[in-house]
């Protein structure tokens, strides 16, 4: 790990706290690029049911075991394989997946088992280790966090959180930004001179509130620039922010969409996540232009759901779950992963999908080729006790 | 600067011109042995909170079970989060209305210290009471006191798995291997972050074979059923175990006052006195403690046994204390309370406040300025250094809730010159009524005052 870097920026950081620290550090300051290649990681919270956006149909079973959902070509959704048939609400990245820009993972899973907790799940997701610990017992910073300081030249903007959410993910000891983009600080002209003055002697106040008037006036004129762009909604905003800061200094960005907790009705609430991760992955590419070939984007979630359809249209809190792969870096246009099967034996614990591969190893694997990492940094430094040896190829 | 508004804005919970304040240390410190505003808005203590969290879980499970599981779920659940709103809102009335808020303050670096997070329904009412009866109710004890009453409750147990921890040759665990139900063995969590988080400190001298006998010690430490503290003897790893060079434990049966009497010593070791005092100032007075003032608070720490009282007696009334001032950043939860205070808003308004409109006002924003109000995301606490809570976003929205929320909150707002003269402490006042006066409306005067430097310090 590159230490003095990162005691470099910490001593940066430190300094800024000083009062009378001048000049204020800013971004840019460590603005020497590290490389062209891209990772976005979206956190797909509440857990999604793989087993109705890839739709397994080619397996009888899966008609016994749901009677409302999952219902296969028959019923609109779009056949990727002869086997497994894309859910209709995201019919809009088909052209993604015949392009092979867009692939999939089934019966993926962290080492979490059994208790089935949104929080601990998730904990594990974002933390990359077995247990969401150290090897000493501590809670672990987000794997996203620990490959930052691996990848050379990294800087302040390398790293960026987006949205309001907490994102476990990338926290940690190595530096990162965010923003939440639509923050949109309204302030009249006058007040922001004004406090402009009242921050100008105090360091640290001056150093980030220059910061976020300078995106919050990029993205105000961001939206100037498309007068004619209908109104859009909290997800494009989302994607829209990420890829204009992965144009500029960014080289991984995190963001989650949530509402995959689907107990109840899934025929109805499923479309709407489903929905949001089409236009996320849409506006990712729209707007990361030519930079897309350079891309990797990989949406996980903490675990699958129950192959049974509950009483209640809905599935509950299962193991195996899905990936959802896209960008133009990636070998897409694939569902991997060996079929494990939905017979009474086949299934974990009875009822939920058998996992036939660690979620982490696809992500290893895919940011081990990005950015040009040995497999031992990825199984000792961003996911400790992983085994890289046959690891899934995923890029181009 | 007189004592009265050095302390509302350094110990308390900010200017008001409601309240006068502490004019000395003595009547600040008087101040802390009022529970008047406690009795007016009560929270949710240990029994209730384990009640209505059973129920919760027994409505869980039921749901699909029995006919009409589903809506018994939906009441139970409307039944917790309820109690969990109403606490909240009892201890942000109490900071509005206490005349100094000085217990208010030090129950938040409490809470901080024994940090737990609120994940999931169950924790959120336990966690509501944790705050109550394990912090609140042993702030002015023994830091022996607190220190147990913190890590034998209930909420501490679950969130650092104590719960899930069995000596590998405990009684339950032998059953277990010879029926070939498993091999349940120990989790070292809870004993490492007593050391590190909550006593010692990181570094100061304790090893990995004290953390795993300290481990063995406190086997059986867990909760029942009923989501009450619960000393089981057959999780209780058997003979004795030696920590920090002293041999604890080894009783027929295990008993919890085993584990009591090692609290005992690490509550008044002098590497406990150096890391609770350090984090005391820290907290209050800066990131950099001076030493003379940490010293004395050491001193007093360790001529007391830990008696709390006396330590923040040192502390309150001390030179250093005055010379650092606006050193620290209010941290999120002092700012808005300190914003709702400035702007007289009363503890019956808070009460009176549907669980959507307690949203908008307080948690949502909140958790935008990077403290979510269920608790720190890590066992560490929230940090103190300036930086942790001043990234462009996190300030952007400390920003928006000074320009937005005043007006939606009052019919007339005050005037901002006015305002500024009576909620900000400090030699670079008069620049604030500057620009203050400089404003073109009311509501973006207000604005600036709250989102100055000088209101975001103390």
């Amino acid at each position: 790990m590159n230490m003095d870097r990162r005691r470099f920026l910490n001593a940066a950081l430190g300094a800024a706290c000083s009062i009378a620290a001048v000049p204020a550090v800013t971004p840019m300051s460590f603005a020497s690029v590290p490389g062209e290649k891209r990772f976005v990681a979206i956190v797909l919270r509440g857990a999604m049911d793989g087993l109705d956006v890839v739709q397994p149909y080619g397996d009888p079973m899966l008609r016994k075991l749901r009677r409302t959902i999952s219902l296969g070509p028959e019923n609109g959704a779009i056949d990727l394989d002869g086997f497994n048939a894309l859910h209709p609400a995201l019919a809009p990245l088909m052209p993604m997946w015949r392009a092979g820009e867009l692939g999939f993972a089934q019966a993926v899973s962290t080492p979490y088992r059994d208790k089935r907790s949104h929080f601990d799940g998730q904990d594990i997701l974002e933390a990359g280790t077995a247990n969401g610990r150290t090897a000493d017992g501590r809670q672990a910073d987000g794997w996203l966090n620990r490959l930052l300081p691996l990848i050379p030249g990294a800087a302040f903007e390398t790293g960026y959180a987006v949205g309001t959410d907490e994102l476990a993910i990338l926290q940690g000891d190595a530096p990162y930004s965010s923003w939440a983009p639509r923050t949109q600080m309204s302030l009249s002209s006058q007040a922001q001179i004004l406090l402009s003055q009242l921050y100008e002697p105090d360091a640290p106040f001056h150093s980030a509130a220059e910061t976020a008037l300078r995106i919050n006036a990029e993205e105000a004129a961001a939206r100037m620039g498309r007068p004619d762009d209908p109104v859009s909604g909290p997800v494009e905003a989302l994607a829209g922010f990420a890829a204009a800061r992965l144009n500029a200094e960014t080289r991984i960005a995190a963001f989650s969409l949530t509402g995959w907790d689907t107990h109840r009705g899934q025929v109805r609430t499923m479309v709407k996540p489903m929905e949001h991760l089409a236009t996320a992955l849409q506006v990712l590419k729209r707007d990361l232009g030519r930079n897309w070939e350079n891309t990797v984007v990989m949406a996980m979630t903490e675990f699958g759901r129950t192959v049974r359809e509950n009483g209640t249209g809905g599935t509950d809190h299962g193991t195996g779950g899905l990936m959802v792969m896209s960008g133009g870096a990636i070998r897409g246009g694939k569902v991997l992963g060996a079929w494990p099967g939905l017979d009474e034996s086949d299934l974990y614990a009875g009822r939920d999908l058998k996992p036939v591969m660690d979620v982490r190893a696809y992500a290893g694997s895919a940011i081990a080729d990005l950015f040009g990492l040995s497999n031992s940094a990825v199984e000792q430094v961003i996911f400790p006790g992983l085994d890289l040896k046959d690891r899934p190829r995923l890029l181009l | 600067m007189n004592y009265a508004r050095f302390s509302q804005v350094r110990f308390g919970t900010g200017l008001s011109p409601r309240f006068a304040g502490a004019a000395s240390p003595e009547e600040l410190m008087d101040s802390l042995q009022n529970d008047a505003m406690v009795r007016r808005f009560p929270t949710i203590g240990n029994a209730e909170a384990a009640a209505i969290a059973t129920a919760y879980a027994q409505a869980n499970k039921n749901e699909t079970k029995v006919a009409g599981g589903a809506d018994a779920r939906k009441k139970a659940e409307a039944v917790l989060m309820n109690a969990a709103t109403r606490a909240t809102k009892a201890r942000i009335a109490r900071a509005l209305e206490d005349e100094t808020g000085f217990a208010d303050r030090l129950a938040q670096f409490w809470a901080s210290h024994f940090s737990i997070r609120a994940g999931g329904q169950n924790m959120a009412i336990l966690t509501s009471a944790f705050h109550e009866d394990a912090i609140r109710a042993n702030q002015r004890t023994r830091f022996a006191d607190l220190l147990r009453a913190a890590t034998l409750h209930p909420a501490m147990l679950l969130y650092l798995d104590q719960n899930a921890s069995t000596g590998p040759n405990s009684p339950l665990a032998v059953t277990r291997r010879r029926k070939g139900q498993g091999s349940p063995g120990l989790n070292e969590n809870h004993a490492r972050e007593l050391l590190e988080l909550h006593s010692m400190g990181v570094g100061s001298g304790y090893t990995q074979q004290d953390v795993r006998q300290l481990a063995e010690l406190m086997t059986g430490l867990g909760i029942n059923a009923k989501r009450e503290f619960d000393f089981n003897k057959n999780r209780a790893e058997p003979g004795a175990e030696t920590v920090l060079g002293a041999e604890y434990g080894g009783g027929r049966p295990p008993r919890l006052a085993e584990f009591v009497a090692f609290l005992e010593d690490l509550s008044v070791r002098p590497e406990t006195a150096r890391f609770i005092c350090t984090k005391l100032v820290r907290h209050f007075c800066t990131d950099d403690p001076p030493s003379k003032l940490l010293n004395e608070m050491i001193a007093r720490f360790r001529d007391t046994g830990g008696e709390l009282v006396p330590v923040y007696e040192v502390m309150v009334g001390h030179a250093q204390s005055r010379e650092t001032f606006a050193q620290k950043v209010r941290q999120p939860q002092d700012l808005l309370i300190a914003s709702l205070r400035a702007l007289r808003i009363g503890g019956d308004r808070i009460m009176a406040l549907e669980g959507k409109e307690l949203w908008r006002l307080y948690v949502r924003p909140l958790t935008r300025m990077g403290q979510n109000p269920q608790g720190a995301p890590q066992p560490e606490g929230w940090p103190e250094s300036a930086m942790s809570w001043l990234t462009p976003q996190l300030l952007a929205a400390r920003i928006n809730w000074a320009m937005g929320q005043p007006a939606k909150l009052l019919d007339q707002l005050p005037d901002p010159r006015e305002f500024a003269s009576q909620v900000i402490a400090g030699p670079t006042r008069d620049r604030v009524i500057d620009m203050a006066a400089r404003a073109e409306s009311r509501s973006d005067g207000i604005g600036i005052v709250l989102a100055s430097p000088q209101f975001n310090r103390r």
